[in-house]
């Protein structure tokens, strides 16, 4: 399962000059723990291959795994360099699973690793159908907490999660070959994805306001 | 962050909150959204047979800041011509407010908004101006 880094990526460790198998974190000969550098992508900071079908299961025992080996506790008496590669790689390793365990943010970073900036803050949306899809959604949801309406409520969070799933799935068939050839429809399903987030989060901020009258 | 005054005031008491017949062909509906911080924004016109701006009503899911710029334009534009409405700028909305550099974008989202819903009124009316509007300009000039 584990993708071989290319040469150039993996490197050579700075301790023994052994060269580094994927993850590049330790060195497999010395233990060594080595820099973290910049253009290594999110997918080589965990040790899969890049892909948007992702084994969650797999992503967090791989990370769980690594910054047990990483954390910075066990680096605590070694020298200042090392202290700073391990919390260095304890922190990308954190961030690697925030991004690639959504799916949302992991379709984004593929996206984005393409040179397409789907959610940028300039990126605007027109399509009419999509906007009214989601006016509609704004103003149930401000109908059903005017009127306290739990069930509807329930009713309206069970439609909007249908339609994140639905967006996932068409995601995994647009980024199945990577890189993606469909950037345009990726980059407007994507749109859509982060629109039924955010309205997921209004949900929630609505109900929790319910709950504390 | 802080908001202006003039923010929480048009948060707090939004003007023209609301909603035209979209197929009114006197209507003219844009609709806008940002996909980053989730707002969507409608902003509606009601053109009379002069072709001036009646009445118009928005409504917006978003931040203040967005609520604002729409609730302003609604009230900017009303009165004016079409042509008027259409230079109605980003930076003009984002000065009244004085919405900091990270809110600019909901500024611009309003921009779009009025310029869809004008769109919107003239491909109701065909290509190009009513016969009116274009009384209108010759009157003006």
């Amino acid at each position: 399962m584990r993708r071989e880094l290319h040469d150039l990526m993996a490197g050579v460790c700075i301790q023994c000059g052994a060269e580094l198998n994927a993850p590049p974190a330790l060195c497999h000969s010395c233990g060594a723990i080595q820099p973290f550098r910049a253009e290594l992508s999110l997918f080589d900071v965990v040790g899969l291959p890049e892909s948007y079908d992702l084994d969650l299961q797999e992503l967090r025992s791989q990370v769980l795994q690594l910054q047990k080996i990483l954390h910075p506790d066990r680096f605590a008496q070694a020298e200042a360099t090392t202290r700073r590669f391990s919390l260095e790689w304890s922190t990308r390793l954190n961030e690697a699973l925030a991004v690639l365990r959504d799916p949302l943010k992991r379709a984004d970073y593929l996206l984005q690793r393409q040179g397409i900036d789907a959610l940028g803050e300039q990126v605007k949306v027109a399509d009419p159908s999509l906007l009214m899809t989601q006016m509609m959604y704004r103003e149930r949801l401000e109908d059903l907490l005017a009127a306290k309406d739990q069930n509807g409520l329930d009713n309206l969070r069970g439609e909007v999660e249908d339609a994140s799933s639905k967006a996932v799935n068409k995601l995994h068939i647009l980024l199945k070959k990577l890189p993606c050839e469909q950037v345009v429809e990726a980059g407007s399903v994507l749109r859509e994805l982060q629109f039924l987030d955010k309205l997921l989060g209004e949900i929630d901020r609505g109900e929790e306001s319910l709950q504390n009258l | 962050m802080a908001y202006s005054e003039k923010v929480i005031d048009h948060y707090e008491n939004p003007r023209n909150v609301g909603a035209m017949d979209k197929d009114d062909s006197g209507v003219g509906t844009g609709m806008v959204g940002a996909p980053a911080c989730g707002d969507v924004m409608r902003l509606q016109i009601k053109v009379n047979e002069q072709g001036i701006i009646e009445d118009a009503k928005f409504k917006t899911y978003g931040c203040g800041s967005a609520i604002a710029s729409s609730s302003l334009v609604t009230e900017w534009v009303k009165g004016k011509t079409l042509d008027e409405a259409m230079t109605i700028k980003n930076s003009h909305i984002a000065e009244e407010l004085e919405l900091p550099p990270v809110k600019i974008h909901c500024s611009v989202l309003a921009e779009d908004a009025i310029k869809a819903a004008v769109e919107d009124y003239r491909s109701k009316r065909g290509a190009g101006h009513s016969q009116a509007e274009v009384a209108a300009a010759l009157v003006a000039h």
